[in-house]
């Protein structure tokens, strides 16, 4: 029973060590542009804005059905 | 601790509209670029966090003033750097680090086109927000619009008051001032 389990947290050792190693490659970019895009890109917007504005936009008008905006009725 | 049942109904029912709305699919597709440059303009999350629900809030209320003219993204960005600057002003840059005369920058040798190099993701926000914090306000915000691949020159230069060319050209020395700033605190 031990030995199973020694065995089954060495398989998940073994993608995490991947993982570290895939992070610790540098990363390199050609000019400051480039890199503030990967910056923006990696970095997360907050859920809480959204919530937020959902509470501060209030109830919405009811969005019409698309037959009803196709036809414009 | 459970909501009364009548407010839980009404949350949900405005999440609902929310989600059907135009107004969260520009939301969904825009929230990243515009809370982005929050954060590098006003190097606080928190305030990033709050200026971007202002910014939106904003756009959502004027709306009906939005005639199509420049594109969502535009309209937008111009918002949040107005906001941006206003909440600035408000705080007399206290918390913003003093930047040197822009004259310092021409005379600041290259630092040759050798590429940027970071550990991790995780130092890179650090290490950007670090060197722009170091730089001229303008040459801060020209670097994070032109980032944006969306963005044309032409884009830009409305977006900052100026001409796609003279963008061009003050590109060319924020991007030298922006990796002596950069290289430096390797």
């Amino acid at each position: 029973m031990k030995r199973h389990f020694r065995l089954n947290s060495r398989e998940q050792e073994q993608p995490q060590v991947q993982e570290h190693l895939a992070q610790s490659q540098p990363l390199e970019f050609a000019s400051p542009e480039l890199m503030i895009r990967h910056d923006c890109l990696h970095t997360p917007v907050p859920p809480d804005i959204e919530k937020k504005l959902i509470k501060s936009v209030g109830p919405l008008p009811a969005t019409l059905p698309w037959w009803r905006r196709l036809l414009r009725l | 601790m459970t909501q009364p049942l009548a407010k839980q109904h009404v949350a949900e029912e405005s999440h609902a509209d929310w989600a059907a709305s135009e107004f969260a699919q520009v939301y969904a597709e825009h929230s990243r670029a515009i809370y982005y440059l929050c954060l590098r303009l006003l190097s606080d999350p928190e305030k990033a966090q709050d200026a971007t629900h202002d910014v939106f809030l904003k756009a959502f209320r004027k709306m009906d003033q939005f005639r199509g003219e420049a594109s969502w993204r535009t309209w937008l960005y111009r918002i949040a750097i107005n906001h941006c600057r206003n909440l600035q002003q408000a705080w007399h840059e206290r918390h913003m680090v003093n930047n040197a005369d822009e004259a310092v920058w021409e005379t600041t040798p290259a630092a040759g086109d050798s590429p940027f190099r970071v550990l991790e993701t995780r130092e890179l926000g650090q290490r950007i927000q670090a060197a722009l914090d170091a730089l001229p306000p303008e040459y801060r915000l020209l670097l994070l619009l032109v980032a944006d691949e969306k963005l044309s020159y032409e884009e830009v230069g409305a977006l900052t008051s100026q001409s796609a060319d003279a963008v061009r050209g003050k590109l060319h020395r924020a991007r030298k001032a922006f990796a002596a700033v950069f290289k430096e605190s390797a």
